[in-house]
């Protein structure tokens, strides 16, 4: 089944949206930019003189050389009589609508490698019927079909889980400020439906103006300190717009920013240079009239919905000039409590376009049922040194399964005991036990040799079960755990707080603890090849090397993490020393039977098998049980 | 077993067989949609890695703009000077970078106006005696990244 998309065809910018795994997620403007660049784009459409249909980004880019040929707005004209006349060609606001419609389309299944027939297209709450039955036309004329039409309003609370409110009525609150238009919406929600109130706005008010005043403050500012008029001055207009935009931008989130631009323009004098602090004070004050011109149309929604502002339970703001710290604070001013927050102003209503086109087609309920889990805490087994080795980190979603070898900790080490830990913390101690069992019956080998599978499998209830399988001779014992979710949310906090508490000391035990594993590996295999080299080496070298051995063992049970390392890198070269001359390129001797890598050092003795578990590979994990008593 | 029963068994199996239904189709779903996602991530990989530097490039170009102007207004008592030279030669390197990052100029003047590379910002004065959209100044210098545009040149046409 082809995806139904959710479509904001918006006055000034249209975007559109599909719900993948249950979540929104716009789908980006082709429009020869990257994947990197914008989602929405400008609702324009223009034709040529050679009869070259443009839409888009770029329509506006020929807006000005073209302007006969160039439409932008036709929302607004949308359901009356209007016919544009373009080079003595008619068309309808449907038509124009359907173009726009047309490349989202395209834009969709080029994005979604799918046909797309379906969409549900958002309209302003104020459209009344003839308005609503031209979106519909529209985008039947651009091959879609319109499943529904939302309200824009209602859409926006969609996307931000309006309608998973079930306690109460509730009064919302939409402030849709965009780039042109305002639109203020108050609509009652209960019982799953979403009622419109009131509406009211101002179709000539927006972020654009903003912009605007924001520039000339610029030019004027310049004019004053240098005398010049770069009005007439191209250039320097284009390059003060895109540092105006930027130094907007950048006040949402900083105090103050710098209008920098040398060699902005010139004169018979020679170049001028362009240096203007901004503070977001300025700034809010050359906005201040123009959001304070929203004030009455929110009064008249309220008056016309017969509400106080305190009777206004949930704030949703739509549209880019609602990101501004001010605009926010004027509305939690006006209503005396915090707008909703989490999702993108610029994208909620596409966004709700979509939620509401995968309620539609049921893909909702599919979703409530297969509501999918994750494990709150991380789940691991015992490793040599009391390690805890992770095997499924915390918050992984579940059904889950994953696998790891590892291997044994001692020569002819019989048996392995399984510890299953849940938890943050670094040493198996600090962590919660889930349960323990043994795998007997390994043959005798050196260490390192034996191959022990062990596979955590957490099945859709959170069940666990942990099998250890020693792979020469398949046989396996494994455990089933009930629990493994039963903590309560506090126990589980709890646990989260140490680990984050404990997290330094931890990783400085975790690190000594690595240290000492990797110490009794570098003196099994540098004891063993003195041995296997027997007479081939001279006394001198072995005394060497034995003394070294000694000065280790004397300091790798002590905390000295340096002295530590310090005697590890002494063997290390008194024991190549001797590889190197007895083996050639060898540098250390291989244990028989089995390749060098696993036993050739501290790294993880056992292969990964899953998949997922690449970035794992970086962390020295010291892959062996500890040995049995 | 009364025919009421075998009815309301009936209605039972029904009943489970359309879940049953519902719920493969959702796992079916949710298999697509996964396989699906893996064949997206990797393409957006792959343009990630491209593009990876457009962010920076973009914030970088203005500078470069600022460069060129100054390089435009070169005063003329020391227009042949070493220095002057020098800073040439820094755009010179500036230039190579972006060649380097697979940036390349968009050509403007003399061309025919194309919105999918240009943004017309003027109109030149009439009765000059080019053919209409043919780009006659470049204000600002449009760049492209692996043929993709990652900045709009903004011309004046005929």
């Amino acid at each position: 089944m082809s995806k139904i998309i959710g479509i904001d065809l918006g006055t000034s910018n249209s975007a559109a949206a599909y719900m993948e795994a249950g979540k929104p997620k716009m789908i980006p403007s082709a429009e020869g930019t990257t994947i990197v660049g914008g989602k929405a784009f400008p609702s324009y459409v223009a034709f040529t003189k050679e009869d070259q249909r443009l839409v888009g980004e770029p329509a506006r880019r020929q807006a000005m050389a073209n302007p006969e040929g160039t439409i932008f707005g036709a929302k607004r004209k949308m359901g009356t009589d209007y016919k544009y006349n373009i080079f003595n060609k008619e068309y309808t606001p449907q038509q124009i609508s359907a173009f726009i419609l047309q490349k989202i389309k395209k834009d969709a299944e080029m994005y979604l490698g799918d046909k797309i027939e379906k969409a549900v297209i958002t309209v302003p709450a104020y459209f009344n019927d003839s308005q609503r039955q031209a979106t519909k036309d529209a985008g039947k004329i651009a091959g879609l079909e319109v499943i529904r039409l939302v309200n824009e309003p209602t859409a926006a609370s969609l996307a931000y889980g309006l309608d998973k409110i079930k306690e109460k009525d509730q009064q919302v609150l939409v402030f849709d400020f965009g780039a042109g238009t305002l639109d203020v919406t108050i609509m009652n929600f209960g019982q799953g439906v979403f009622e419109v109130r009131s509406t009211s706005g101002d179709t000539q008010l927006g972020g654009t103006d903003m912009d605007e005043v924001l520039v000339n403050y610029i030019t004027d500012e310049f004019k004053q300190k240098e005398g010049v008029d770069v009005g007439s001055d191209k250039m320097a207009i284009q390059r003060i717009k895109e540092a105006a935009e930027n130094a907007k931008i950048e006040l949402s989130s900083t105090l103050e920013t710098e209008i920098n631009i040398p060699f902005v323009t010139a004169t018979s004098e020679g170049p001028k240079h362009m240096l203007l602090k901004i503070t977001r004070a300025k700034l809010e004050e050359l906005v201040k009239p123009i959001v304070e011109k929203c004030r009455s149309s929110i009064e008249q929604a309220l008056g016309d919905a017969k509400l106080q502002p305190t009777d206004i339970e949930k704030i949703i703001l739509v549209g880019g000039p609602t990101r501004m710290p001010m605009v926010q604070k004027f509305i939690e001013d006006i209503f005396g409590q915090k707008i909703e927050r989490g999702v993108d102003p610029m994208e909620c209503v596409s966004m709700g376009a979509a939620i509401q086109a995968a309620i539609l087609s049921g893909e909702e309920e599919v979703k409530d049922v297969l509501l999918l889990d994750v494990i709150p805490l991380t789940l691991g087994i015992e490793t040599l040194g009391n390690v805890m080795t992770p095997l499924i980190e915390r918050n992984t979603t579940i059904p889950t399964s994953k696998s790891q070898v590892f291997s044994t900790a001692a020569e002819n080490q019989p048996s392995v005991e399984i510890h299953v830990l849940q938890g943050e913390r670094s040493m198996a101690k600090d962590n919660r036990t889930l349960g323990r069992f043994m795998l007997d019956g390994i043959p005798p080998a050196p260490r390192g040799i034996p191959q022990v599978e062990v596979s955590f499998e957490i099945d859709a209830n959170g069940i666990l079960t942990v099998t250890a399988k020693d792979k020469a001779t398949n046989k396996s014992q494994n455990i089933t755990i009930k629990d493994s979710s039963a903590l309560k949310e506090e126990e589980i906090e709890k646990m989260k707080k140490e680990a984050e508490k404990f997290a330094t000391e931890d990783r400085k035990q975790k690190e000594l603890v690595d240290l000492r594993n990797q110490a009794d590996m570098i003196i099994h295999t540098s004891e063993k090849a003195l041995k296997d080299a027997g007479d081939k080496i001279s006394k001198d070298d072995k005394h060497a090397v034995e003394k070294k051995i000694k000065d280790l063992k004397h300091v790798k049970d002590k905390d000295d993490v340096d002295a530590i390392k310090k005697a590890i890198d002494e063997l290390s070269s008194e024991i190549q020393k001797i590889g190197s001359a007895m083996y050639g390129q060898q540098a250390e001797s291989p244990p028989p039977g089995e390749s060098q890598g696993p036993q050739a050092g501290p790294q993880p003795s056992g292969e990964k098998e899953s998949k997922e578990d690449k970035k794992d590979k970086d962390e020295p994990i010291e892959g062996e049980f500890e040995e049995e008593k | 077993m009364t025919d009421k029963e075998i009815k309301k068994l009936q209605k039972k199996i029904n009943q489970l067989k359309k879940q049953a239904e519902e719920y493969l189709n959702g796992w079916k779903r949710a298999k697509a949609d996964y396989i699906n996602r893996e064949r997206e991530i990797e393409k957006e990989k792959a343009e990630w890695i491209k593009f990876a530097n457009k962010d920076l490039v973009l914030q970088l170009l203005p500078v470069l703009d600022s460069l060129n102007q100054s390089l435009d207004h070169i005063p003329k008592d020391i227009g042949e000077s070493e220095w002057v030279k020098g800073v040439a030669q820094i755009k010179i390197q500036f230039e190579k970078f972006l060649q380097g990052q697979g940036i390349e100029k968009i050509k403007t003047v003399g061309e025919i106006f194309n919105p999918e590379y240009h943004e017309v910002i003027g109109k030149g004065e009439a009765g000059e005696k080019s053919k209409e959209n043919v780009i006659v100044q470049e204000v600002q210098t449009g760049y492209m990244m692996h043929n993709k545009v990652i900045r709009t040149a903004k011309v004046i046409i005929n």
